[in-house]
């Protein structure tokens, strides 16, 4: 059994597809994204730029942007015993709204665009608090400055009064953070919440998140492209290109021995301080391509030094390589490992 | 600022070829020559034109303004009497326009292609494309002389000793000067309210699960308000100029028709101290700008920073 029984996960995705509308062309953002998300685990969904990681996270809470809509697939969200479809639910909903906030936490990426300037930030955090508990203005204000101490602001009681602009990068995205965990939810979304940091408030950071994961238990979606956060903090990868989910299993199996010709490339490009310095890091030759390029088959091909005639034919299933270690390429011979690549440069 | 502006007005008035002594004086009188090289000197119009310059400013701003070539009058008596039938008539239109503007603008920002975007955009090219002395005649025909609802003009009529009785006076000017003012500020509300509904703070707040009302008046308005601040205050110098067009229409005895008075009859010393009024209020309405622009946004506060 690959799968661990339905009840333990907190989140299920089942061929999820996301279309926008650009002008008169429709784009297919995610394509038949699946990824099942046991309860109190860490989750790295990781990719380069444009492949719909932050699309899947804005999908999961449907706050995608106006113009893009889950078109098919369900997205299946536990709450203690009974199973809500978060797509069938109104955007801006009640049962929508008691969800996002409340169960489901966001981190997002730029935490000065994402703090609104007008407001003092403890009024920002306190505002999710009082949205969603019936209690007062002053014990709003009591727990945040508590969540504040706890996340290693300093002089919460004065910082609670001041405005984001008077933060530094990773103050705010302690703030940000504190938004997303006041309410305590069962699930939180981080989308590249280190991207904008530089690396030593970078680990700070990621420590805070995975402490705040082990200690209440919660379970946590990451979003980066940023290989060496995966190995420190995940303990499940999904690596996605192009709109779809390419390889996806533990921690271990992926980083460890990838399948995916992409993985692969992607592994072979992350920059190791151990190596020899003669030899050049390597890179994804090529270019991503364009959402709006129709394709057949799989999307990697255009890219891939193993792709044959039939990886353009038709679309590539998921086949599982090892128990939970699933990889979306029919080069993989019975053993699960690609053929050895004769000649060429 | 105010100082370079006051030397402006002065020394483009000394620009024109016209000789305010000739202005002045009946045609028939002018042939003195004695007479009116003695007027000249009485009147300070031979000193050197620096100096004219100071003298004119210490009398502007120790309140004496001088008086009226054309008739003899006192310029602060002359304000005094026409000041508060523009002001009344303006601040009017102003606070009903920025009303009116900032609402319609909201809710045809937050809902596209909705009831109130419909209404803005006819109203927006209504009031961009027709000029205003052409929407107050428009009105005028309408509903002062085919209904003859309203009253065609004039700010007090004999008779009309309550507010209430002169109310029907204000109704067409102050409606023609809002929609003038109303088109663009609309238009910029709504611009404002789309571009801060794309901010990444607004998906925060939904993010929390706020209701739409909420995000709405709590994180997009409030942000969406320093822009068209800033341009209400560039709007005010047109708010004041409509007002000279449209008291001509309405024959509103304000600052506007004094100041087109004044001009046919080359009566120098008004048109310097109403123009020199008029950038004084234009001043001062920029620097409560700023003012609210400090409340709205607290980045722009005074030692805010760090």
């Amino acid at each position: 059994m690959s799968q661990s029984t339905k009840k333990d996960l907190i989140l299920d995705l089942k061929s999820v597809n996301v279309k926008f509308k650009v002008e008169d062309d429709t784009l297919h953002i995610l394509r038949d994204v699946s990824l099942s998300i046991p309860r109190g685990s860490f989750l790295c969904v990781v990719g380069e730029s444009g492949c719909g990681k932050s699309v899947t996270a804005q999908a999961i809470v449907q706050l995608l942007p106006d113009n893009g809509e889950v078109s098919s697939g369900d997205i299946l969200f536990s709450q203690g015993d009974k199973v809500v479809e978060l797509n069938k639910l109104e955007k801006f909903g009640k049962q929508m709204r008691d969800i996002r906030g409340a169960k489901i936490g966001m981190i997002f990426q730029d935490t000065l665009s994402s703090l609104n300037p007008a407001h003092k930030v403890g009024r920002q955090v306190a505002e999710s608090l009082l949205q969603h508990f019936p209690i007062s203005k002053d014990e709003a204000r009591t727990r945040v400055i508590e969540l504040f101490r706890k996340l290693g602001i300093p002089d919460p009681e004065r910082r609670y009064e001041a405005y984001p602009h008077e933060f530094s990068g990773g103050m705010r995205q302690r703030v940000m953070i504190a938004i997303a965990t006041i309410c305590e939810p069962d699930l939180v979304i981080a989308d590249e919440p280190t991207t904008a940091l530089d690396v030593t408030i970078q680990a700070q950071i990621m420590t805070l998140l995975k402490d705040l994961q082990k200690s209440a238990g919660k379970t946590f979606i990451l979003i980066t492209h940023n290989m060496a956060l995966v190995s420190e903090v995940a303990d499940h990868v999904a690596v996605m290109y192009l709109g779809r989910v390419v390889e996806y299993g533990a921690v271990d199996q992926v980083l460890r021995d990838p399948r995916h010709p992409y993985t692969k490339a992607l592994m072979a490009s992350v920059p190791n301080l151990d190596a020899d310095k003669k030899v050049e890091l390597q890179t994804v030759d090529g270019q991503t391509p364009s959402p709006a390029e129709v394709t057949v088959g799989c999307e990697f091909a255009g890219r891939c030094p193993y792709a044959i005639a039939a990886c353009r034919e038709k679309t590539i299933e998921m086949t599982q390589v090892n128990p939970g270690h699933d990889v979306r390429c029919i080069r993989l011979d019975s053993n699960g490992k690609l053929p050895v690549l004769t000649g060429g440069a | 600022m105010a100082f370079t502006i006051s030397a402006l007005i002065f020394f483009a008035s000394r620009l024109s070829p016209i000789d305010p002594i000739l202005a002045m004086i009946p045609p028939d009188m002018a042939s003195d020559s004695a007479n009116l090289a003695q007027l000249r000197e009485e009147l300070g119009l031979n000193d050197h034109i620096v100096l004219q310059y100071f003298t004119w400013l210490k009398n502007i701003a120790t309140g004496d303004f001088g008086y009226s070539l054309q008739s003899g009058q006192q310029i602060s008596e002359i304000l005094a009497l026409r000041m508060p039938a523009t002001l009344e008539l303006v601040l009017s239109a102003l606070i009903l326009s920025t009303i009116l503007a900032l609402t319609l603008g909201l809710f045809a920002g937050a809902k596209k292609g909705g009831f109130a975007d419909k209404l803005s955009r006819i109203l927006g090219v209504v009031g961009i494309a027709i000029p205003d002395f052409f929407i107050g005649l428009a009105l005028l025909n309408v509903f002062a002389y085919r209904v003859s609802w309203l009253p065609s003009g004039n700010r007090v009529a004999p008779g009309q000793i309550t507010f209430w009785d002169r109310f029907p006076n204000y109704i067409l000017p102050v409606a023609t000067l809002t929609i003038a003012m109303l088109a663009v500020l609309i238009r910029y509300t709504r611009n404002s309210v789309l571009d801060t509904l794309n901010r990444d703070f607004v998906k925060t707040a939904r993010s929390k699960g706020v209701p739409e009302w909420r995000v709405l008046y709590s994180h997009v308005f409030r942000n969406s308000l320093g822009p068209v601040m800033v341009l209400l205050a560039f709007r005010l110098p047109l708010l004041v100029g409509g007002s000279i067009l449209v008291e001509t229409v309405f024959q509103w005895p304000g600052i506007g028709t004094t100041i087109i008075a004044a001009v046919t009859a080359s009566d120098y010393p008004v048109i310097m101290v109403v123009s020199m009024l008029i950038a004084m209020v234009i001043l001062v309405a920029s620097f409560l700008v700023d003012i609210v622009k400090s409340i709205l946004d607290p980045r722009v506060r005074l030692g805010g920073g760090n």
